[in-house]
């Protein structure tokens, strides 16, 4: 320090501070002086912890350890579930950018392409979330990575509450892609009922092989049907006749719905056999 | 809190007992706050919570006030070391962040008015109190000695503990305009006595 | 389960295409510290995996605390009361090593509030990281990222810690410290960790495994193993043909091991010694 350090407080003043028996004058520049110098700061504290050894200092600095130990905010949720299942932020931004991605995709789509807009949707709608599920189902996006793999919580709900999470995301993300295009909410079985059906069963065929092929196999399978729909020798103009699709057709609809309900009971059953996070 | 367990304590005295001392200067220490060092903010604690809070206690008699006050100032520095410049010392940021939680801490309770008053950001201490120190303390000293008691207060509160003359006025309990004229009275005594 | 064995395998494999990661190992083993040596790609981590329930086995039994992993009730069971530590942890590096923790906290069911914050710093300060701790992994040294995952391992008293490799990247003082905690963790529990260096062994292990192309090789005491190369290693002034393997020592002396000569100056033999005639013996029977 500066020119303060030519003089400091004697001993017996700071011991008469310490002890509240200081005048009140010359405690105005003890003081003030104590704020510059760190000299007499640690002569203080050395006179302080002789005058009260080991005294409750140690407890005040516990209690400002356990305020300042607290996790941070996305974190901080009070249930296990959601907090567990929300941890993941590398989980959140992949679900963003496949959220985004719909979102985007088809209001460019509508706007270049009118007439190919609409086939493009009913393609790209189901698939979003199956997406979703499988980006919830890798180990590499766990904050703890393959340390979480052995841990209690791993084996059971969690990539579930992820995948739930992260394909809800995308269906929600899907549902604002359907501004752009001419399917009225009348229509929705058309895309939200292959959506959850082909996402159950992922999710359910997930728990013998690992979920990308799996997925993969299904979305060039989903892709080609819509294609031979809205192309194919039957229709030679591009456009798709949504009445032809699923909507009409009541057995098809019951045929997804009980897809959809049979993988969350398959699923439901081999609920600890997730491959992902048990290597083979 | 006799409870604190075992596991917490064992923490504690690690860090406490943390052999070779720390080299690092006050400004540096704050800036590893920044970088969520612990052990920077523990650094931190050693060496001003002793004069903080003897200083506090002259402020409050009620010794756990004054230990809330000390508590809230450290958890304070560890959420808002960034906030700190470096145009001054160390100890003079933490005071103005202690003296404004002590006050934070005795007020009247469910006042919302004064719940946002103390959320102010703590400022540095005034020109006038780098005067004062800067001055040889006997002077200054005596010449403070020689104001009447109600004066005194008035200074050590505005000039000596950094407070606005609303915060100087919640603390000892009279109207802020009380402590304006007061403060002009025992400038101009002061100076008289200084020349 | 058989006696006190915590582990215990039969004619356990695990291939990978061709090669055999482990090869029809059987073993058993208690309490304690117990070192897995190995040459690279001896099999170690694939062991490790399988038996921190993470890796399926082609063929053969595993039984952790006489449970099977591969029933998912049996493996829950195995998990509650185990502590992992993989080769590569990979943890997200945006997180502060107390965040990282403490979800691995939440991970492994201890859900009061208060019980988890004191265990997250009771684990945090047996790896030394108690200033730290706070900070982003990302700011955090490779020893430092290591020991995060450590403490994450310990959470929770488990009765059966499988480390991989847990002194990578580590100084000699925190070594140093890690061997005081894991000591102080074998009391109670067993401890299996994999290394390289054999005088990690020597520092607190209890018992050695030698591991060499996913076949047990050696199984005993550290002394046990230094002995094994007793009246086997010798030293000369120039190199010999009769050695297994030679090496020039900081003397200046040649350091053999093998069949010596008679006449020879046969000296105490080490651990390394002993490791290096295992492994060594093996590679020229195949």
């Amino acid at each position: 320090m500066t020119s303060v350090d030519q003089w400091h407080v004697s001993n017996h003043e700071l011991e008469r501070y310490v002890n509240h028996t200081v005048p009140t004058f010359a405690r105005a520049s003890v003081e003030a002086h104590l704020l510059e110098c760190d000299r007499c700061r640690s002569e203080l504290n050395l006179l302080r912890s002789t005058a009260a050894p080991d005294g409750d200092d140690d407890d005040v600095w516990l209690r400002i350890a356990d305020r300042i130990d607290v996790t941070g905010r996305p974190l901080r949720s009070s249930t296990t579930a959601l907090r567990v299942s929300t941890s993941s932020p590398l989980l959140l931004a992949a679900t963003l950018s496949v959220a985004v991605g719909v979102v985007i995709g088809v209001a460019i789509a509508a706007a270049v392409a009118p007439r190919a807009s609409l086939p493009l949707f009913v393609m790209l709608a189901p698939l979003a979330p199956v997406v979703g599920a499988v980006l919830a189902f890798q180990t590499g996006i766990d904050p703890a990575g393959q340390l979480a793999m052995a841990t209690p919580l791993a084996s059971g709900r969690l990539p579930y509450l992820r995948a739930l999470l992260s394909s809800g995301a995308a269906l929600v993300a899907v549902a604002v892609a359907s501004v752009f295009v001419p399917v009225g909410l009348d229509d929705v079985a058309v895309w939200l009922l292959p959506g959850l059906a082909l996402t159950a069963f992922v999710v359910a065929v997930s728990t013998w092989v690992d979920p990308r092929r799996v997925a993969l196999t299904l979305a060039c399978g989903w892709a080609l049907l819509v294609a031979m729909w809205s192309w194919g020798p039957r229709r030679r103009t591009i456009s798709l006749d949504l009445s032809n699709l699923a909507v009409e057709r009541q057995s098809v609809q019951l045929m997804l719905v009980a897809v959809t309900l049979g993988s969350a009971a398959v699923t439901f059953l081999r609920r600890h056999e997730l491959p992902g996070w048990r290597s083979r | 809190m006799n409870s604190v367990n075992q596991a917490t304590r064992s923490v504690a005295q690690l860090g406490m007992s943390r052999g070779c001392p720390d080299g690092r200067s006050d400004a540096e220490l704050v800036a590893a706050v920044v970088d969520r060092d612990r052990g920077a903010l523990q650094e931190l604690y050693v060496r001003h919570e002793p004069w903080l809070s003897i200083r506090l206690a002259y402020r409050c008699s009620d010794r756990s006030m004054v230990e809330e006050a000390v508590q809230d100032t450290f958890v304070a520095v560890w959420g808002s070391a960034d906030k700190f410049r470096a145009t001054g010392p160390v100890a003079a940021w933490i005071w103005g962040i202690g003296i404004r939680r002590l006050l934070h801490v005795m007020r009247p309770r469910k006042s919302l008015r004064e719940r946002l008053l103390a959320q102010r950001s703590p400022e540095l201490l005034s020109a006038e109190d780098e005067l004062l120190v800067g001055v040889e303390h006997g002077d200054v000293g005596l010449a403070l000695g020689r104001l009447s008691p109600e004066l005194r207060m008035v200074v050590q509160a505005t000039v000596l503990d950094g407070l606005s003359c609303q915060e100087a006025g919640r603390l000892l309990g009279i109207p802020s305009g009380t402590v304006k004229t007061r403060m002009m009275r025992a400038k101009r005594e002061m100076r008289e006595a200084l020349t | 389960m058989s006696g006190d064995s915590v582990i215990e395998l039969t004619s356990l494999s695990k291939r990978y295409g061709s090669t055999a990661a482990v090869d029809e190992l059987d073993w058993s083993g208690g309490r304690g510290v117990i070192g897995l040596l190995g040459p690279n790609g001896a099999g170690k981590s694939t062991l490790l995996r399988m038996l921190a329930t993470v890796l399926s086995q082609d063929s053969g039994t595993i039984r952790v605390f006489g449970l099977d992993p591969a029933v998912a009730a049996e493996r829950l069971a195995i998990r509650r009361r185990l502590g992992y530590l993989p080769q590569e942890a990979g943890l997200y590096r945006n997180f502060s090593a107390y965040d990282l923790v403490d979800y691995v906290a939440v991970l492994k069911e201890i859900t009061d509030r208060t019980t988890r914050r004191d265990e997250v710093r009771r684990v945090l300060a047996d790896v030394g990281l108690t200033d730290e701790m706070h900070r982003r992994i990302r700011t955090l040294s490779g020893g430092m990222q290591r020991r995060v995952a450590l403490a994450a391992a310990l959470l929770g008293h488990p009765d059966l810690l499988v480390l991989d490799e847990p002194a990578a990247g580590l100084d000699p003082d925190q070594r140093l410290r890690m061997r005081t905690v894991l000591s102080d963790v074998g009391q109670r529990a067993t401890v299996l960790l994999s290394t390289h260096q054999t005088d990690e062994v020597a520092a607190f292990c209890q018992r050695v495994l030698i591991l060499d192309r996913g076949r047990l090789l050696f199984d005993g005491t550290p002394r046990e193993l230094a002995g094994r190369a007793t009246d086997r290693v010798w030293i000369s002034d120039v190199p010999e043909a009769g050695a297994l393997r030679s090496w020039v020592t900081g003397d200046g002396d040649i350091r053999n091991i093998g069949t010596p000569p008679t006449g020879a100056t046969v000296v105490e033999p080490t651990l390394d010694d002993g490791y290096l005639l295992i492994t060594t013996e093996v590679g020229v029977r195949t």
